[in-house]
């Protein structure tokens, strides 16, 4: 059943000024004379009204002033309707383990999952309890239930995983899980320090409590913090916090094959240690240590040997459109893979497949199927460099731009030369004074841009020459003129090689091809445990390593996780604020208060007309 | 028929002013004398076959009543009296109903309708008629027996002095008692407002006027009645039902007015075709257009 909140309640107070017309009611309620007459009959049958069927009216009135009062002091204060109580008034109690890298430390997790055993147990009678799993993500392993047992026999099941400790999203699912009754969440958890630095902060409000439960600390820790390997030398960053042992030993792996190990002696925060051996070009490597009183989850990293990966850029053109680009694009090699199809050749899904980047050069001849799989790619995220050049129609390229931005038909221009509008945009602020070079060019015929668009630079005539446009969630950038030597001599200068670089890479939106990954950004296809996988789309292989944020065994005092949790009580009122604000904007249900007030004064002025 | 004048001695009849005199002989005789002092005809022409006096011929009179014989002896012209025969039983009703206590100009419509009687009275027992009186509400209340006995007069200008205000009326219901009971042909004067069912009144004087009787009816309303004068809004308390009704009376003041002319025209019209005299009069006015009336209709009759 819904509920009614006002925004401002103070403003009902507004509500005891009906005493006045009820005040006004009484006092007046006598004005008239009373006349004694002989031939009241006939002033029955006039338009008039008997003094019963007066006083009636007069109770209307008041009734109708009370109401216009109370709907004028309900209107100020912002009435809305608040969500319905879900599932019963039954109070919740979640029962939140945490299980993430940190609580990896031999014996860390059994004392928590004898805490979470203990606080099931001592959930009040009448609750409904409720098992949820948490370290970067919150994972509800059993929903609220009266079955206590089946939450026990989960608690043995829980593991520790190689995620990091974020509890704000702990949080935020056990509120979700409680709903709108009253609750209890109990944090079984090592009170990692870390797991309040993210930026998901959660909210818990007043009418849940947080209790903590401490599974105790680690005297000290170890980790590998990163793995290098140049030329053909593997260096490793090793970590520690705390206490640790005097040496400690390392060793590294490649392709299961161990090829060098190294003792040391951990003496500040970090150890830069370099295995003595050489490191093959390619395969995985992993380095290990050897902690066993640290989190076991941190004591190995992973690596892929060999070059990254090249971007793959699509640049679909003739042959006359696409040399200065290819060009330009294959002077880095490293970072760029260029691919190239021809307009009638292009047909869409497997040209796009894995594309970083598309460069679009020509348009005519490509098909509809390859114009809905550009229109969509865009929209999926993909990033398009256009060139309208004399290949390009207008009309598909004013569809990629949206509906803001139109593409008219070209014009020659004489003496024409372009200038960069934004100097600090990402195209333009690694060319640095260089930009200005871009002045140098010259352009021949230019297509006319039109709309309110993002212009990054313009032409000497003040019309726009690059522009940008968000498409869904993707990105395109349109140079009003062609990159094909044709239009504009901009391909024989030196800055047309770093422009073309830096705009692949702006609308690439990082889609650059990574070597690592965290296990928490690991694709949902890939098991989440530290290692060397290949990510099925893109047949790469990358190495999964866990957060070393996470490594860090920095603890809160209770005080300052119980303040902690007062923030977030805090946080909840402001977001319930937020939110009342939100849902009574939603609602307006002061405008019809308002209505109805007017209304209401009508009907009181047509009937106090009558009565006077 | 003259006008009824507020100057002269005329004034004298403003049932203000009789109000003031002191018994109720004397405000009749007051009445009767004062309103006959003003006419140049004699309302006695015809009542009666017995001769009573020789006048001076004054101005107005009846060439037909000047005695010839006297002229040619005495060379004046004399008129011939004549005074009436006590042939006829005449019953003064009045209504004492709550609403004939109504007064707005200082003689309440029973006041009036007292003084009326009571002129009435002592006009007809001056005229040796024999004269009752029966006052009523919703029923009878007092009644005086018609006589013309010397003490008749006393005895009902007594009956009328203590005439007081009784409960709700019901004119038809006295007037179809009165009709069962007379048994000899005679004259029946109502007096009364006349606010009750108009077709039960008519019907009860229909009654009436059915047995051979003469009926005439006063119709006796206040100004405030007529006009409905009042300016504020006011809760008008019915003075019979205790009703009360809320009333604005630049709103309700036409509907009102039209209801009580229909009203009076409704009356007029049906006891005119009825035979019945029906003769309104207005509390602000002076009585002798109310005896006028009466002596007028009596003069139709004969």
């Amino acid at each position: 059943m819904n509920g009614l909140a006002f925004l401002y309640p103070a403003f009902l107070f507004g509500a005891l000024t009906v005493a006045v017309p009820i005040v006004l009611h009484l006092l007046k309620r006598e004005a008239a004379p009373l006349v004694p007459f002989s031939a009241v009959r006939f002033l029955k049958r006039a338009p008039v009204e008997q003094t019963r069927r007066k006083r009636i009216r007069e109770w209307l009135l008041l009734a109708l002033r009370v109401s216009a009062l109370l709907l004028l002091a309900g209107a100020f204060a912002r009435p809305y309707l608040t969500d319905a109580v879900a599932g019963g008034s039954a109070p919740v109690s979640v029962i939140a383990v945490d299980t993430s890298l940190s609580m990896s430390a031999p014996g860390t997790f059994d004392r928590a999952r004898d805490l979470a055993r203990e606080a099931a147990r001592r959930a009040p009678a009448g609750d409904l309890v409720a098992l949820l799993a948490f370290d970067d993500g919150a994972n509800p392993v059993v929903r609220p239930s009266a079955d206590r047992g089946s939450v026990v026999a989960m608690i043995d099941r829980l593991t520790p995983s190689y995620g990091g400790t974020n509890y704000g999203r702990a949080l935020a699912e056990a509120r979700a899980l409680i709903g709108s009754r009253r609750g209890r969440i109990a944090l079984v958890t090592d009170l990692q320090r870390r797991g309040w630095e993210t930026d998901d902060r959660g909210a818990v409000p007043a009418r849940v409590t947080v209790e903590v439960l401490d599974a105790g600390m680690v005297q000290g820790n170890l980790a590998v913090g990163s793995v290098t390997v140049e030329d053909e030398q593997a260096a490793a960053t090793l970590l520690h916090w705390g206490s640790v042992p005097a040496s400690v030993h390392a060793w590294l792996e490649v392709d299961g094959r161990r090829i060098g190990e190294i003792t040391f002696s951990p003496s500040a925060d970090y150890t830069n240690v370099t295995f003595p051996a050489k490191v093959p070009r390619s395969g995985a490597a992993v380095v290990r240590i050897e902690d066993r009183l640290g989190y076991q989850g941190d004591n190995e990293r992973f690596a892929v040997l060999g070059p990254p990966a090249a971007a793959r850029i699509l640049v679909i053109g003739n042959a006359g459109d696409t040399f200065y680009v290819e060009r330009a694009l294959n002077t880095d090699t490293t970072r760029f893979l260029v691919e190239t199809v021809r307009p009638e050749r292009f047909t869409g899904g497997d040209d796009l497949e894995g594309a970083a980047a598309v460069v679009l050069t020509a348009t005519r001849g490509i098909e509809r199927r390859g114009r809905d799989a550009l229109d969509g790619y865009v929209r999926g995220g993909g990033g398009m460099l256009v060139a309208s050049g004399g290949d390009v129609e207008a009309a598909f390229v004013s569809s990629l731009l949206g509906e803001e931005g139109r593409v008219g038909a070209s014009a020659a221009v004489v003496g024409v030369s372009v200038a960069v509008a934004d100097p600090r945009h990402p195209v333009f602020r690694p060319l640095g004074v260089y930009a200005g070079q871009l002045g140098a060019a010259t352009f021949k015929r230019i297509s006319q841009l039109h709309g309110p668009l993002k212009i990054l630079a313009r032409f000497s005539d003040g019309s726009p020459a690059l522009v940008e446009r968000s498409n869904g969630r993707g990105r395109v950038l349109l140079f009003a003129s062609d990159l094909a030597n044709r239009w504009n001599d901009l391909p024989l200068h030196p800055t047309f090689v770093p422009l073309v670089h830096e705009t692949i890479r702006y609308v690439m939106q990082g889609r650059e091809r990574t070597r690592e990954l965290l296990v928490a950004d690991a694709p949902a296809a890939v098991e989440r445990r530290p290692g060397v996988v290949l990510i099925p789309n893109t047949r790469d292989r990358v190495a999964l390593n866990v957060d070393t944020r996470e490594s860090n065994p920095t603890r809160l005092t209770a005080a300052e996780f119980r303040s902690a949790i007062a923030r977030l009580h805090q946080t909840a009122a402001f977001e319930a604020r937020v939110d009342a604000r939100t849902r009574e904007e939603q609602q307006s249900y002061w405008r019809y208060g308002l209505m109805v007030m007017l209304v209401a004064l009508a009907l009181e002025g047509l009937i106090g007309r009558r009565t006077t | 028929m003259a006008a009824p004048s507020s100057g002269g001695e005329l004034r004298f009849l403003d049932p203000a002013v009789i109000a003031r005199i002191g018994s109720m002989e004397l405000k009749a005789r007051t009445i009767v004398e004062g309103a006959l002092a003003g006419l140049h005809r004699s309302p006695f022409k015809g009542f009666s076959v017995e001769f009573a006096e020789y006048r001076q011929y004054m101005p107005g009179d009846d060439l037909s009543t000047i005695d010839w014989k006297v002229f040619a002896r005495s060379d004046r012209y004399y008129v011939k009296k004549f005074e009436e025969e006590t042939t006829t039983e005449c019953r003064l009703l009045l209504d004492m109903s709550r609403s004939m206590g109504y007064g707005s100009r200082g003689v309440s419509k029973l006041e009036f309708g007292s003084y009326l009687a009571a002129a009435l009275g002592y006009l007809m027992h001056r005229q040796r008629d024999a004269v009752g009186f029966i006052g009523f509400d919703d029923r009878i209340v007092t009644m005086l027996p018609p006589s013309a006995r010397p003490g008749q007069l006393r005895a009902l200008m007594v009956s009328l002095d203590r005439a007081t205000l009784g409960e709700r009326a019901n004119v038809s219901k006295p007037l179809h008692q009165l009709a069962q009971m007379l048994v000899k042909r005679g004259m029946v004067i109502l007096i009364s407002d006349l606010l009750d069912d108009p077709e039960q009144v008519v019907n009860g004087l229909k009654h009436l006027r059915f047995r051979g009787t003469d009926v005439i009816a006063f119709h006796v309303l206040d100004p405030d009645e007529l006009t409905f004068p009042f300016e504020s809004v006011a809760r008008f308390r019915d003075l019979e039902s205790d009703d009360e009704v809320m009333a604005t009376p630049s709103i309700v003041r036409e509907t009102y007015l039209r209801q009580i002319r229909d009203l009076n025209a409704f009356y007029e019209r049906e006891l005119r075709l009825a035979g019945i005299d029906y003769c309104r009069l207005d509390t602000s006015r002076p009585l002798d257009f109310a005896l006028m009336s009466y002596l007028s209709a009596r003069s139709r009759a004969v």
